[in-house]
């Protein structure tokens, strides 16, 4: 990220005389370091944002069905845990853990920002990206190897993604 | 990958502006500035984040895509730090459940706060890391929202200086209800125009 501010701004935003305190953020003494996206913001999915966590709950599925692991070898070699994987392929409304999403990134070498988007673990979406959720998941069923149809809907989707990665 | 951006703040000895770095991302060296330069100074005074463990909570936060972080460099010292949550909502009416940029941690070196004398003060590191959560807000298509639970000392600096609208104590952020600002898009606007 780029701050791009002329040496007026900060002259005229950063007064002499000013004597401001700054200061965010839980007090010591209490719990530090939670996962900020707790329980209660663990939402579900909406209406509008299903069919991305369908498509990406698929998607997750299909990666490992496609590298014939089981999901506990997913989850051991993702470092998530099984009850999130478990979530994640068969609650279509789950909205995933941040971090979940980001290991799964990780180990299937997906495009990070556009997996999360997807995840409904941001709400920066586009219609492009419903649609194309959409389709996929309409194109799959979930049976014990993947159709030569299913892993072309796969390769397409995730291609798809790529583009989505930077906006 | 890090990078930086030249920023300003004010010395406190001349009164003039002096040039300073911003990474938009803690690097080791700025918790090691953390460690062995703040620490006997905030230990010393026992103020109300005395303990804050940033190296603690750098490796939880790291490991997450949502999480971003950013240092201030001056004089050769670390001079600010914050961390922040790419995922929050919005809470303000107007903008309910959109996505903002949520300051989790925000603190300024000790010797730059006003009850730690003797020490070259450079003012301005709140103002700058407002502006750099602004922008990433606006970078991820936030238009420049932000929100944050305000430390009691720092409340008039987020209602007057940055202009943001003070919800209030929030009981819910436990055990201390501290108060919760939000800036909108057009409060944004006009702290960076």
């Amino acid at each position: 990220m780029k701050l791009q501010l002329s040496k007026e701004w900060f002259e005229n935003r950063i007064q002499p005389e000013e004597d401001f305190e700054v200061g965010a953020g839980v007090p010591t003494g209490t719990s530090e370091c939670t996962d900020t996206t707790s329980a209660s913001d663990q939402e579900q999915a909406t209406d509008e944002e299903f069919a991305e966590t369908l498509a990406f709950g698929t998607l997750i599925e299909f990666m490992r069905r496609d590298r014939r692991l089981s999901v506990e070898q997913l989850a051991s070699a993702a470092r998530v845990e099984v009850a999130e994987i478990v979530k994640i392929e068969f609650d279509p409304k789950y909205v995933p853990h941040p971090r979940s999403v980001h290991q799964l990134a990780m180990f299937f070498e997906l495009p990070q920002r556009a997996l999360l988007k997807l995840s409904n673990v941001t709400t920066v979406h586009n219609i492009q990206l419903r649609d194309a959720a959409y389709r996929f998941a309409a194109n799959s069923s979930k049976i014990a190897e993947l159709s030569h149809e299913e892993r072309v809907a796969m390769t397409e989707f995730v291609e798809f993604l790529g583009t989505q990665d930077d906006d | 990958m890090s990078s930086t951006s030249v920023v300003y703040l004010r010395d406190g000895a001349t009164g003039q502006l002096v040039q300073a770095e911003l990474h938009d991302s803690i690097l080791q060296r700025h918790l090691d500035d953390h460690k062995n330069h703040w620490n006997p100074l905030i230990v010393a005074q026992g103020e109300q984040h005395g303990h804050w463990d940033w190296e603690r909570k750098w490796s939880h936060f790291s490991a997450q895509l949502s999480y971003q972080s950013f240092a201030i460099e001056c004089n050769g010292q670390t001079q600010g730090l914050m961390i922040v949550n790419t995922i929050k909502r919005c809470r303000i009416q107007q903008q309910a459940n959109k996505h903002l940029v949520y300051v989790e941690y925000l603190e300024a070196a000790p010797w730059n706060r006003k009850d730690i004398p003797n020490w070259n003060r450079f003012s301005g590191v709140g103002t700058v890391l407002m502006a750099a959560g602004i922008q990433l807000s606006i970078d991820e298509g936030n238009h420049g929202r932000i929100g944050l639970h305000s430390l009691p000392q720092a409340d008039t600096f987020y209602r007057d200086k940055c202009g943001m609208t003070d919800l209030g104590p929030d009981a819910s952020y436990n055990p201390h209800p501290l108060r919760y600002f939000e800036m909108t898009e057009a409060q944004a606007a006009a702290f960076i125009q």
